[in-house]
């Protein structure tokens, strides 16, 4: 029988974005790698910002 | 492999060729009827996407046969390329395929490389798929590092690499300014170093940690080697 694996699950714990050489890295959660320009970075934030709002909101939503 | 055996394969090689660095050794979709056996330098093997970026999928080191897999296939689904100067070995198919018919063990040995590289490819994938930067550069090393101290190239700690640091972002999936930040971090870290195409394992416990590097899968224990000729006492 197949031995059961630890589900992959969406992360709880946030990734770690640093500037470096004029470039955001952003390193995790999980096997993330990214290198971004600055813009790309600061878009992606704003994003960011909004979905994980909108998660939050769904979540609480769905508890209620 | 026996020195017999040795023998009949340095006796099979149709010819040497020396290949300057950053050379296109084997063309994706061509047709071939020879193998490819690294005498000296490093190869690698690589497809780019429709951009034009690079991913290394194989690096191979003196003794290995690079493109054995061609000898069924007649072509290969990837880009062969030098990655410094190379010897290399040329073996026509008509003459492994004597080898095949003649000598058991020996092909059986040549099967086993095919199937390292196999081994080597599922750990290749486990190490994009997850692992962080830093793992997937020490993982890259480590793996490096044990292959190249079977072939008496790395005392187990250094070992000389002809790489910049682009082609360890393509080996890696990583951009070239992330992988100087990787590499500063296992430096900072007192795990290595690599300056200069030369790399220096400073504390290869916690390397291999981070890596989540377990050599079983390179067979370099006895117990993994390939089993003893049967019958086969050419």
């Amino acid at each position: 029988m197949r031995p059961e694996a630890r589900p992959t699950t969406p992360e709880c714990e946030p990734g770690v974005a640093v500037a470096d050489h004029g470039y955001v890295i952003l390193d995790g959660p999980d096997g993330v790698a990214v290198a971004m320009t600055g813009e790309a970075a600061i878009e992606t934030g704003r994003r960011l910002i909004v979905a994980g709002e909108e998660a939050c909101r769904q979540r609480s939503t769905a508890t209620d | 492999m026996t020195p017999d055996e040795c023998l009949t394969l340095d006796d099979a090689m149709a010819e040497r060729r020396f290949i300057d660095s950053r050379r296109l050794i084997v063309r994706k979709g061509e047709h071939i009827d020879t193998s490819t056996y690294l005498i000296s330098g490093y190869i690698c093997r690589y497809m780019d996407d429709r951009e034009g970026h690079r991913q290394l999928v194989a690096l191979h080191i003196p003794g290995d046969f690079v493109d054995l897999h061609a000898f069924p296939m007649k072509r290969l689904d990837h880009d062969v390329a030098s990655l410094g100067p190379v010897e290399i070995g040329v073996y026509r198919h008509e003459t492994l395929a004597g080898i095949m018919q003649d000598r058991p063990h020996l092909t059986r040995m040549l099967w086993y490389s095919t199937l390292l590289d196999a081994a080597m490819h599922r750990e290749w994938i486990f190490r994009l798929g997850r692992l962080g930067a830093v793992g997937r550069v020490a993982h890259f090393f480590c793996e490096l590092n044990t292959r190249l101290t079977m072939v008496g190239m790395s005392d187990n700690h250094r070992f000389t690499l002809p790489l910049t640091q682009a082609d360890l972002a393509e080996a890696t999936g990583l951009t070239g300014v992330h992988v100087n930040r990787t590499l500063r971090r296992l430096r900072e870290d007192g795990l290595m170093t690599f300056r200069n195409g030369a790399v220096d394992i400073i504390d290869h416990k916690r390397l291999c940690r981070v890596a989540e590097f377990e050599p079983d899968y390179l067979y370099g224990d006895p117990v993994g080697a390939p089993i003893a000729s049967d019958g086969d006492t050419r």
